[in-house]
């Protein structure tokens, strides 16, 4: 027989609650109801296809967003990868060049005044915080070889070199990312050297056979990495830049009076019609502007030679530099397409464009700040912003049709 | 006293002693070599580092035990006026000895907001021992002596985490022993107290970042190698701070009163230790394996590599980064405790308490080194919290009981600091064990706990490197989540 308990004596074993309890239960209640808030991330949005989960971009100056010269985080933002990561939906971060630039842009053709003005520091160095990784790994100067390594001879490593890169290569940095897609766009500078400096020999570009030996083995490794895809671009045709104008121009320029009088330009700078070669014959604007007509604005006797192989491109060399140009793409193509890649060839974009007229044959002088047109910067080399945007549209395309994948088109820029 | 053994009264106290011996040998060999004072367990369990499980019984009752603390000893911790009175220790002549230890089993991790992979904490299970001893003077005194880990954090995180460069593996102990006395002045209101010594330690190792690190040359003494090309969160060193013996002083009362028949309530108060840590700094190299290009921005020959320049300017013996003291402080927070326990049917206890830390004392850590260039100040800015612990006991059976329990915790780490050192959120735990005087006056305890912490944005860095500022949520860029399962086990002799 149980003993009661005399702390609860039988009249309060009755069914109450004591107050305490109900107290408790109704500090419980909102405890209980508000407890449980997990915070959740904003949900990440999906890349346009698994293909694109992890991009990166390898390349020279034009991939690196350089334009007019110069480069900072707005001419950065401006070049075709971070178009096509936008396009991708996939995460793209980039090495941020603090304004005004390293080196800060030409903003005047004719003057070569740069952003910021004389005072500005020559470069600006790396915006902060730096991101930990980026995935635009491409280095102005950078020529095939570049890719894969940063020392020794036929490299051109520069301050650019270490500023986005760090102290590894272009290929390093990318194995390290593990890419699910690459672009690889490389071999303009293996040629474009030689076409500025108005000297195309086999000693002064890259032997097609040696760019594509470097150019496989950057694909190879970055498979290795984990690529399942990517898309090869094509080596420009640097004879199609505006920076080097046809001697013809020069010859015209001067006949309509619009060259200083202590200007001369050679009879073999006339057009064909007229005797000459002159629109085989291919000047740079540093020899032609740079040089003569400086000397010449100055009252010296400046006289353009269009047979001058040491200062101008003179029909065989221009040959050489196409034939040069199209042996690499040769070797380009046939190793995306051996290997699934997609294939982007700008050359016929480039001629189109120069078709309708886009692309003057002569420096716009009459206006500094669009000296070379809408589609090339103010070095008349480095596309535009705009030009950046026709190129991404055909990267579009050309991954489009290779991975079946339904990348939407950059907005096309303003064109006169 | 009833018994069941016909030994002789003087052979039955020296065995229980025997057993009391075994329980604290058992309780040191149960819970590892890092176990006891002298190693310093680490663990987080309660809001912010505080560890409140200081008893297996207690904790079954998610440690809702400031009105009735468990006849084990750990009135020490729970209530300091418990040690005498009625309801808890009806010995008024007798020992008591407890012992025991919590096993902490934590998982978590981050995941990043960009979507990069998950990392995972990567914690060992941590024991957290107690131990408590009262002898009672008389028909209302009582004294002890407790030695309990009431604040303790253990992060372990790999070395490749982002979250590495705040502290990948990192520690903080400070144990606590105290003597109290507790006094009966009238029958039903019981108060007790005494002073505390803490001694505490700390551990902190931590990577730097070659990205925030000032190059030191050129005209810009700000220049920092992450501007010349140093991408975020490149290791080039890591550091190991480790600081011991901090030696603190406080005191812990409480009070405790029957309010009729069948409800009491608790009162605690344990006061803020100070705790001044001195100890060493210990720097290694950590190779980045880097090569400088030609014509690169520092001036250096190309193929240099960076490894090697570092470790003669940086890491040499004039070098910024070499072994030498270091000073910290940190402030153990006050506590505050109230509650009751309400005997809602014979047989059947509810518990009930109220809890406030004291957090906000913990507002930064200040790391002082030899050479001033190194100090540095992580920015916590704790708030202090809340906590409203619930818990049943009920008896089944003469030598058994069950008991359960629920409790919510707020958070001590405001939403700009939550960082891999304490990635912190509110947290709820419900609580269940079982009790059992497997003979007279002895008695084990068993207690499980599911810790459930809500997931909460975070960062990964303490700061923002070199440009200092306030902490700001700006810089929170992921998502922690952390749960822990707790196994606690008491044993303890009543010597009458």
């Amino acid at each position: 027989m149980k003993t009661p308990d005399p702390r609860f004596p039988e009249s309060s074993r009755r069914p109450r609650v004591p107050g305490p309890l109900l107290l408790l239960v109704a500090l419980l209640v909102p405890v209980l109801t508000a407890s449980c808030a997990d915070e959740v991330l904003a949900p990440g949005e999906a890349p346009a296809d698994e293909l694109f989960e992890r991009y990166v971009a390898l390349g020279n100056s034009i991939t690196a967003g350089f334009q007019s010269e110069g480069i900072n985080a707005q001419t950065q933002v401006e070049a075709y990868p971070v178009l096509l990561a936008e396009q991708m939906n996939t995460p793209f971060p980039i090495p941020t060049l603090t304004s005004p630039g390293c080196p800060p842009p030409v903003i005047n053709g004719l003057t070569r005044e740069r952003l910021g003005g004389a005072g500005a520091p020559q470069c600006s160095l790396r915006g902060l915080p730096a991101p930990e990784r980026i995935h635009n790994l491409a280095v102005p100067g950078a020529a095939t070889l570049d890719l894969l390594s940063n020392q020794g001879q036929g490299t051109n490593a520069n301050e650019l070199t270490t500023l986005i890169l760090g102290g590894f290569t272009q290929i390093q940095l990318a194995e390290a990312l593990e890419p699910t897609f690459a672009s690889v766009w490389i071999g303009n500078n293996d040629v474009l050297g030689a076409a500025l400096a108005g000297v195309a020999t086999e000693a002064t570009v890259t032997d097609p056979a040696e760019l594509a030996t470097n150019h496989a083995q950057v694909l190879d490794r970055l498979e290795d990495a984990g690529a399942r895809g990517g898309v090869v671009i094509g080596v420009a045709d640097v004879t199609l830049v505006p920076n080097l104008v046809p001697g013809a121009a020069f010859w015209a320029a001067e006949a309509e009076g619009a060259l200083p009088g202590t200007f001369q330009v050679s009879d073999a700078c006339a057009p064909e019609a007229a005797g000459g070669q002159g629109e085989a014959v291919l000047v740079p604007f540093a020899w032609g502007f740079g040089e003569l007509l400086a000397r010449a604005e100055a009252g010296q006797e400046a006289t353009l030679d269009c047979t001058d192989e040491t200062r101008v491109l003179v029909p065989e060399e221009v040959d050489f530099l196409q034939e040069t140009v199209a042996a690499y793409n040769e070797a380009l193509a046939a190793d995306a397409q051996a290997r699934g890649w997609a294939w982007f060839d700008p050359n016929p974009l480039f001629l189109e464009l120069a078709d309708q007229g886009l692309v003057p044959p002569f420096p716009m002088v009459s206006d500094p700040e669009a000296l070379f047109g809408p589609l090339f910067s103010l070095d008349g080399v480095h596309p535009s912003g705009a030009a950046h945007r026709l190129v991404a549209n055909g990267v579009v395309d050309a991954v489009n049709a290779t991975y079946g994948t339904n990348l939407e088109p950059v907005e096309p820029p303003a064109l006169p | 006293m009833a018994s069941s053994s016909h030994e002789p009264a003087r052979s039955r106290v020296t065995h229980l002693l025997r057993l009391a011996v075994f329980a604290v040998a058992a309780t040191l060999l149960l819970f590892g070599p890092r176990a006891g004072p002298a190693s310093g367990p680490a663990a987080l369990s309660a809001q912010g580092f505080g560890v409140y499980e200081q008893g297996a019984c207690a904790m079954a009752r998610a440690g809702a035990s400031v009105a009735r603390p468990c006849a084990d000893g750990s009135a020490l911790f729970f209530n300091p006026a418990a040690l005498t009175g009625t309801g808890v220790h009806d010995t008024p002549t007798g020992w008591t000895f407890g012992a025991g230890g919590t096993l902490i089993a934590v998982s978590g991790g981050f995941q990043p907001a960009d979507g990069a992979p998950r990392t995972e904490l990567d914690n060992d299970p941590i024991p957290v021992p107690h131990f408590f001893v009262r002898k009672g003077l008389g028909e209302n005194l009582a004294a002890g002596l407790g030695v309990y880990v009431p604040y303790g954090l253990s992060s372990r995180w790999p070395a490749e985490f982002d979250g590495a460069f705040s502290g990948f593996d990192n520690g903080l102990e400070s144990i606590y022993i105290q003597p109290t006395l507790a006094w009966e002045p009238r029958s039903g209101l019981s108060i007790g107290g005494g002073p505390v010594v803490v001694v505490g330690g700390v551990e902190l190792n931590q990577r730097l970042d070659l990205s925030e690190q000032r190059v030191g040359q050129g005209d810009d003494p700000d220049l920092t190698f992450g501007q010349l090309g140093i991408p975020r969160g490149t290791p080039f060193g890591e550091v190991r701070l480790e600081g011991s013996g901090a030696t603190g002083f406080g005191a812990h009362v409480g009070l405790r009163a029957h309010l009729g028949d069948r409800v009491e309530l608790g009162l605690r108060y344990l006061t803020e230790v100070g705790l001044d840590y001195e100890g060493d700094a210990r720097f290694t190299q950590v190779e980045t394996g880097r090569t400088l290009a030609p014509n690169n921005p520092f001036g250096l020959p190309g193929g240099t590599p960076l490894d090697l320049v570092l470790q003669q300017a940086v890491f040499g013996s004039d070098g910024l980064l070499v072994d030498q003291g270091v000073t910290t402080a940190a402030d153990m927070p006050a506590q505050a405790v109230a509650g009751l326990a309400v005997d809602v049917r014979p047989g059947l206890t509810v518990h009930s308490d109220l809890q406030w830390t004291g957090w906000s004392s913990f507002d930064e850590i200040e790391l002082e080194f030899e050479n001033p260039e190194l100090n540095e100040t992580i920015v916590q800015n704790y708030d202090d919290t809340w906590a409203i612990r619930v818990g049943a006991e009920a008896r089944v059976a003469p030598d058994w009981t069950v008991s359960a329990g629920y409790l919510h915790n707020t958070a001590a780490a405001p939403a700009e600091t939550v960082t891999p050192l304490l990635p912190e959120s509110d947290r709820n735990h419900i609580t269940l064990g079982a009790g059992w005087q497997f003979r007279d006056g002895v008695r084990v305890d068993a207690a499980y706990q599911r810790l459930m912490q809500n997931d909460r944005t975070g960062r990964t860095r303490s700061s923002d490197g070199l440009t200092g500022g306030p902490p700001t949520t700006d810089l929170n860029n992921g998502l922690y989540d952390f749960g822990a399962h707790l196994l606690g086990l008491s044993l303890s002799v009543e010597v009458r």
